[in-house]
């Protein structure tokens, strides 16, 4: 049986598939003890801190709720105001939340690298709760969890991965999960300067079929079972005027899947907050599920914190 | 499941708090300026993530953590034994009256009556005098009231004709949304177009903040107006009659094809027709941005009140009780309706003493937001979470204040109102702290009793009295779509 014990979950990489797939199945049963009973207590005397070193809100409070629901305490450590982070770098700062024995910290800093810098120096397991353009783990882990719950499985899949790939963390974490699994073949849909990152695409290359396009309208005659949309921010375009003719190419409403897809219209993910590039016409649609992804990363979350925590 | 059976045997909930930390926790937790620290011990805490028996640790002014056994160390300590433990309301709706309308009220009676009654954040509305219609105005405001305010406040602005181009410069000054008056109001604002509406709504698609609006067709309500004047009636309870529930639902039609055209977002404010429903469940089934927000007095009073309380009930859009009251009230627990906020609207005596078609409309709420709607709770008819889903969190996320406003979790504003739920609230002249002591509930009981208000970690309210400066600030959105 794998053990996730003691763990620090910095890379979707190092995961194997026998992790996640236990990690899923824990992941359904506390989704049935929380609705059973609410609040559980098997956390008792457990203390998370979330040390995030910049604003998130849906992150730190989806941890929060986990880690509050299984009945452990939740202490956060507040960078802007607490006296600890006076003249101190984030280095420090780890170091010494660490000195006070902690059971897990996790932490999001704007730093690519960061949580591996300084996990050789902490003792308590550190969850990754993004670092920067690299890597989001337990969003990908929550991404998948719901393709398979939706699904029925994962081998297989055809998923368009499409928005900011060049900066975004949530599609390089993605890939990186996906490839653990079989006959995965991904679209990445962005324009040329937003593309995915070299580097995503060595990590994967091999495992995965994948193909790089320019706009979503390429992608109508494939199969594809998920659209995964991803923000695409105006300030991240090398020229502003571009963001106008981007529109076009890059939004998803209801009339284009209608348009692309017919009645096919794959099930469509999106990890949240949206700006332009999700119009709310597609809420009502049965395929939508970000609202359900959203939800499931509480269920993914707890059990990735109770693996860790050996409970 | 079988693998943690036996910890599942009994909920946490009923498990006494045990206080097994070691002191290393202790020095974690307790980090920062010792003297401002306040742990609120033993409660049924509300979280955004259900009801835990608990203690909450405020330090500099913000909730560090939530738990069971959390340790005190030099902290002042506030025990909270089979207290109800909740965040502080955001009452996302208030006029008090300042600047330009004291003879009504001013903004320390309204914010210490906010503190009173367990609010900790209001949105104060523009239409003050100026009305608040661009940059300038709102930081004038803005500095005015900081000096004033017993809780903190977030402020609208106002979307009036042609002032489009100011509405984008008072969100990115950081005005909460804009208000159009679609009708006739206080401080007499010309109603925006339809082409005014849509082009502050295309903004709103793009910055995403909510346009509040008055709920009333002006045409619909002139008409019958006038022609229920001219019956000779005289008696309160003319008054929904002289402004029909169609005059709500069309304006929410129409708020509903504005939203529909332009990706904006309309909040109908203060909803007291049942008909406006059928309009929030289209646009929620369609994706379209509309929410809603109802008052305590459509979902408590009925229409033989009116022959009690005479114009104290008067507002706009008027009570209207019977089936309207009922399907209100199905419309917060399912949250087809997102926010129950108060209308707060104090007016001089002299104002509200006049026959049924002079006198003024609408009366100081803010105080009884959450007694009353506490009380709802206690009698069985919501469920204490859906309370302050509805008063605290809905809000918070309207006014683009979530997570820092709205909800008891680890990194948010120390603002906690502390209930005994054996307690009651007694609502008299003494207890009111607003100006205008008129009111519909004056002299009734609710079930439930504050006996503390607490504001980013500082005790303002404490059983019955007001025992704080005016430490209230101007808060800011930061929106999250």
């Amino acid at each position: 049986m794998p053990s996730l014990k003691g763990k620090d979950i910095i890379s979707a990489l190092e995961l194997t598939r026998e992790e996640v797939e236990h990690l899923y199945k824990v992941a359904d049963e506390l989704k049935q003890a929380f609705e059973a009973f609410g609040s559980l207590d098997i956390a008792r005397n457990k203390v998370m801190i979330t040390a995030f070193f910049e604003p998130s809100t849906r992150t730190k409070i989806s941890f929060q709720m986990a880690m509050a629901r299984l009945g452990g305490t939740v202490v956060d450590f507040l960078a802007s105001v607490s006296s600890l982070a006076k003249g101190e770098t984030d280095y420090d700062t780890i170091r010494i939340l660490d000195g006070y024995d902690p059971d897990i910290i996790v932490i999001r800093q704007k730093k690519p690298g960061f949580p591996a810098e300084v996990a050789p120096w902490v003792k308590a397991p550190i969850i990754n709760a993004g670092d920067g353009y690299n890597e989001h783990p337990t969003q990908a882990l929550l991404d998948v969890y719901t393709i398979s719950r939706e699904l029925g499985k994962v081998d297989g899949v055809h998923i368009a991965i499409m928005g900011d790939l060049k900066y975004g963390r949530t599609p390089s974490s993605l890939s990186y999960l996906l490839s653990k699994f079989n006959d995965i073949t991904i679209y990445y849909v962005a324009p040329e300067p937003l593309q995915i990152r070299e580097e995503v695409i060595k990590n994967v290359e091999g495992k995965v079929r994948y193909e790089l396009l320019n706009d979503i309208r390429e992608l109508r005659g494939k199969p594809v079972d998920v659209i995964y949309v991803t923000r695409l921010q105006k300030e991240r375009l090398p020229d502003p005027s571009m963001y106008e003719s981007l529109k076009g190419s890059y939004r998803i409403d209801a009339a284009l899947l209608k348009e692309l897809f017919g009645d096919n219209i794959p099930i469509i993910m999106h990890p949240l907050p949206r700006t332009w590039e999700l119009d709310t016409s597609v809420d009502p649609l049965p395929q939508a599920k970000y609202f359900q992804q959203a939800k499931n990363g509480l269920y993914v979350r707890a059990a990735l914190i109770k693996e860790i925590l050996g409970l | 499941m079988r693998s943690f059976r036996s910890h599942l045997s009994v909920r946490s909930l009923f498990l006494p708090p045990t206080a097994a930390h070691n002191l290393k926790l202790e020095e974690i937790l307790l980090i920062g300026d010792l003297m401002s620290n306040l742990l609120i011990r033993g409660g049924n805490v509300v979280t955004p993530w259900g009801l835990i028996e608990g203690d909450v640790l405020i330090v500099e002014g913000k909730i560090r953590a939530v738990g069971k056994g959390l340790p005190a160390g030099g902290a002042k300590v506030v025990d909270a034994t089979n207290k109800l433990v909740l965040p502080g309301a955001v009452d996302e709706h208030v006029h008090m009256r300042e600047p330009g309308l004291l003879h009504k009220d001013d903004f320390t009676h309204g914010t210490m009556a906010a503190a009173a009654g367990g609010v900790t954040t209001v949105g104060e509305m523009p239409n003050t005098l100026p009305p608040v219609k661009n940059r300038e105005i709102l930081e004038e405001k803005a500095r005015l009231l900081s000096s004033k305010a017993y809780v903190d406040f977030g402020l609208w602005g106002v979307l009036t004709r042609g002032n489009a181009a100011d509405v984008e410069d008072m969100i990115k000054a950081g005005a909460v949304g804009v208000k159009a008056f679609l009708g006739p109001t206080t401080g007499n604002i010309p109603p925006p177009s339809n082409q005014d509406m849509l082009a502050a709504l295309e903004i709103s698609a793009e910055l995403w903040f909510p346009i509040a609006i008055h709920g009333e067709d002006a045409e619909i309500v002139d008409y019958y107006m006038k022609k229920m004047k001219a019956t000779g009636r005289n008696d309160p309870a003319v008054w929904p009659e002289a402004r029909p529930p169609e005059a709500e639902e069309a304006a929410a039609w129409l708020a509903y094809s504005l939203a529909k055209a332009s990706g904006g977002w309309i909040h109908i404010v203060h909803i007291g027709a049942a008909e406006v429903l059928e309009a929030l469940a289209k646009a929620a089934a369609e994706g379209i941005n509309l929410t809603g927000e109802t008052c305590p007095h459509y979902l408590i009073l009925d229409i033989e009140d009116y022959s009690k309380y005479g114009n104290a009930m008067k507002v706009n859009p008027p009570v209207r009780g019977g089936h309207h009251k009922e399907e209100l009230m199905e419309a917060v627990r399912t949250g087809l309706i997102q926010v129950v906020a108060s209308d707060h609207a104090p007016h001089a005596p002299e104002e509200k003493n006049r026959p049924v078609w002079e006198a003024a409309s609408g009366f100081s709420g803010t105080q009884t937001l959450y007694p009353s709607m506490i009380d709802l709770a206690l009698k069985g008819e919501l469920s204490i979470e859906d309370v302050v889903r509805l008063v605290a969190e809905s809000p918070a996320k309207v006014l683009g204040l979530w997570p820092r406003k709205g909800g008891i979790l680890p990194g948010a504003d120390g603002d906690v109102v502390i209930i005994d739920p054996k307690g009651e609230t007694v609502v008299t002249e003494e207890w009111f702290r607003s100006r205008s002591k008129v009111t519909p509930f004056m002299g009734w009981r609710f079930r439930g009793s504050i006996d503390y208000t607490i504001l980013r970690g500082e005790i303002i309210y404490e059983k019955g009295e007001i025992i704080s400066g005016p430490t209230g600030r101007w808060v800011k959105p930061l929106r999250e779509r």
